[in-house]
């Protein structure tokens, strides 16, 4: 229980590596992020600072000054899904909130003043959703949210408007990818009012198979409506994975086989490893591992699935700087050692 | 696109190596591809659309809304014009909904479709609004409570009604 949900397998893990519901909130009383002066851009994070220290669980959180970071401590944070990039990359005095399991992180000043983010392993929206609402409103009777009876809560992109919920979740979809379906998976969930997108968010390309789902509209519904529908698009993604992998098995186990315990070799034995490829061979052997053809631990996949992220490796190295050939032997030894006993 | 090999078929198969941080790109059709030697089934993954840019898409409505905006408007409280909003998508401050209103409701209606909130409330903000959802859905506990003939339950509803009344009064 004391692993962080990172490292962890929770529910439906053979697909589900983690979830996230994240909610946007403005004060009322400031112009949103970007429009502010530096005098209140600190007010406001000392505003929901404090307001958090106030609240029962208010010694769980740690202030953490982003804008202050080295470089290689912000890109460690974005590569283990803590911050977005434009936090870690965003102009002006941003901060976060971090909670001791690190599965709750406010984000201060990115696009909006507050972005309450709740993670989890495997599946588990509505526990996720419960604990952001937790937070929300322990903030909620310390701070004056920005609100509108009609639009609800008010944020800088009208996207956002009303609940300012955004849940989504990271999936594991070789089969789907591998037969192609998962472009018309892609355009039918988008009508339904979901996107589809790479592991690292916005315009990131799938790598390793792995895709985000979350959903767009966050007006009209109530917080429970949306992560509940949200919820049964997953559930048939799932299932329609389950079967692709059973067809696949059904028409030629042995090519199958033969890839993953190809990459187990690569993984086990290589002396360079790009991140890309690093990516594709733990994607391999992820389905492999759920395919029942070779056994290693899914929480190992998971935890090295960010490890071998260039910051997270460079800054395991205990060195500043690393040139990415560096970083490729690195992250061969690394593999090497978690993949040859 | 065509297969890079026979130039006959469509390429459908998408090949990407980065070693060293050199990228080799390859586009080839199914059979191309197998007698290459291309034979991982893992290795290739179909182009999926993902950047469908968001920031495009925003501003691109935007300035169509706002374009019927004359002469430009400026909100008081964050200094933001309508063609920043224009330009960006995106607000500058909890007013500019108040500010830009007339075109900003189309554009979010555009968005989300013609629709009011219906979510989690303030504490602070929406104080009024919480009691006034709460008598809605109290009103309408009454109603099923007198239809089924619950008449004890009906009388705890009543009061509880006439009590938050008064407070909506006071308010």
């Amino acid at each position: 229980m004391n692993k962080k949900w990172y490292k962890r397998k929770g529910k439906e893990g053979d697909i589900v590596l983690s979830t996230r519901v994240r909610l946007a909130r403005n004060l009322r009383d400031y112009p949103f992020p970007g429009k502010m002066t530096p005098t209140q851009e600190r007010e406001v994070v000392d505003a929901i600072a404090k307001a958090m220290a106030s609240s029962p669980s208010g010694n769980d959180f740690q202030l953490i000054e982003i804008s202050s970071l080295p470089d290689l401590e912000r890109r460690t944070l974005m590569e283990k899904h803590l911050i977005s990039n434009d936090l870690a990359e965003g102009k002006g005095v941003r901060a976060m909130l971090l909670s001791s399991d690190e599965s709750v992180s406010i984000m201060i000043n990115e696009e909006d003043h507050l972005r309450i983010q709740v993670l989890g392993a495997g599946l588990c929206l509505e526990e996720c959703l419960k604990k952001a609402i937790e937070i929300d409103d322990a903030l909620d009777s310390n701070l004056k949210y920005a609100f509108d009876e009609t639009l609800g809560y008010l944020t800088k992109c009208p996207t956002n408007l009303g609940t300012g919920i955004r849940a989504s979740v990271m999936l594991h979809l070789p089969a789907l990818t591998k037969s192609g379906a998962i472009r018309s998976l892609a355009t039918s969930v988008g009508k339904l009012g979901f996107v589809v997108r790479g592991l690292y968010g916005e315009g990131s390309m799938a790598k390793g198979a792995l895709y985000q789902i979350s959903n767009q509209m966050t007006l009209g519904f109530d917080e429970e409506t949306i992560v509940k529908r949200l919820g049964d698009v997953l559930a048939q993604i799932i299932e329609h994975e389950r079967n692709y992998r059973k067809e696949m098995l059904k028409a030629g186990k042995l090519r199958i086989e033969d890839q993953v315990w190809r990459s187990a070799g690569t993984l086990a034995y290589a002396r360079s490893v790009s991140t890309d490829e690093a990516m594709q061979l733990l994607s391999d052997l992820r389905m492999g591992v759920s395919m029942g053809l070779f056994e290693a631990d899914i929480e190992k996949l998971n935890s090295l699935l960010w490890e071998i992220q260039p910051a997270n490796l460079t800054k395991a190295s205990g060195k500043e700087r690393l040139t990415p050939e560096e970083r490729d032997v690195r992250r061969a030894e690394l593999l090497r050692k978690a993949f040859q006993s | 696109m065509l297969c890079q090999n026979c130039n006959k078929e469509q390429a459908t198969c998408h090949y990407k190596e980065i070693v060293n941080g050199e990228t080799h790109e390859a586009h080839l059709c199914a059979s191309c591809a197998s007698q290459l030697g291309y034979t991982s089934i893992f290795n290739w993954s179909p182009v999926v659309d993902f950047g469908f840019g968001l920031d495009n898409l925003l501003s691109h409505m935007a300035s169509s809304d706002f374009a019927r905006l004359r002469p430009s408007q400026v909100c008081p409280l964050c200094g933001s014009t309508s063609e920043d909003i224009a330009r960006t998508g995106r607000v500058g401050c909890a007013i500019c909904y108040e500010t830009f209103s007339n075109v900003l409701n189309h554009f979010i209606t555009r968005i989300h479709g013609n629709t009011s909130h219906s979510g989690r409330i303030p504490a602070g903000a929406g104080g009024k609004i919480r009691l006034r959802r709460k008598l809605d859905s109290l009103r309408a506990d009454l109603r099923r409570a007198v239809e089924n003939e619950e008449f004890e339950r009906a009388a705890v509803l009543r009061d509880e009604i006439k009590k938050l009344e008064e407070e909506m009064k006071d308010e």
